[in-house]
């Protein structure tokens, strides 16, 4: 397995609503999306939308989270992972960012549809506070070439998102 | 933020060093934000909602169970709790 760097968003203070990675090569196996993030939204967790070929239609998750000792679990029809939250809210400690990573996987096939998942943690500079996994599927054969991470409130300065390929 | 929300777009088709693209949301682009903003919204409420009722349902039953005579530590051996 070898990874191939593809791209990198640095966000500025200009707080972008979405961060979007379009005419993504289809000359790999999968695709490695790392982030580390932050949103401008009043809360410790915040969700993510996860939008493929600028399509939020289609999608199939099966979401477990963790909040200290309590676990939880759910499935949804959305794009929203608005039950993992894999984000770092505003109201976290100041310059603490979350961390994870979304794997799509043989996303250049035009025949099979295409299945994803995403794992992260949530700090507050402190412990461990929150932290999940999701497993999802895209309802769609279309070789992916457009990627975009979406939060309304938007992403905050430093927040870096970069894109690899796998072979 | 900014007046009118953007968006970074990095098009990777072009040459490095000219790839990255801050754009200005369309109108449209801001109602589906609104409207996802708001569904969000009511999914967060249902959630805490539901997580509200649980933690009310588990306490209620270690109570019932403390009636019947078993201990905290009893109750916890069989509740996990």
């Amino acid at each position: 397995m070898a990874f191939e760097h593809i791209g990198t968003i640095n966000v500025d203070s200009s707080l972008p609503t979405s961060l979007t990675f379009t005419a993504i090569p289809t000359d790999a196996k999968d695709l490695y999306l790392k982030f580390s993030w932050r949103t401008n939204t009043p809360t410790l967790d915040d969700s993510i939308s996860f939008i493929l070929n600028g399509s939020s239609a289609g999608f199939e998750l099966i979401s477990l989270w963790a909040i200290s000792s309590s676990t939880y679990a759910t499935s949804e029809t959305d794009n929203f992972l608005n039950n993992h939250k894999p984000a770092n809210g505003n109201n976290v400690v100041a310059n603490a960012f979350s961390n994870g990573e979304f794997k799509i996987y043989d996303y250049a096939s035009t025949t099979t549809r295409k299945h994803w998942d995403l794992d992260s943690h949530n700090a507050d500079n402190d412990t461990g506070r929150r932290c999940g996994f999701t497993s999802g599927r895209w309802d769609n054969t279309a070789a992916i070439t457009e990627v975009t991470l979406s939060n309304g409130n938007g992403f905050k300065e430093f927040s870096s998102v970069s894109l690899y390929k796998v072979y | 933020m900014a007046e009118t929300p953007v968006k970074v777009v990095v098009d990777l088709s072009q040459p490095k060093g000219q790839r990255e693209q801050i754009v200005p949301l369309t109108a449209e682009e801001i109602a589906e934000r609104d409207l996802m903003a708001q569904e969000a919204a009511a999914e967060q409420e249902a959630h805490e909602a539901e997580e509200a009722a649980r933690l009310a349902a588990k306490q209620a039953a270690q109570e019932k169970l403390a009636a019947l005579g078993l201990t905290e530590a009893e109750i916890a051996a069989i509740t996990g709790a």
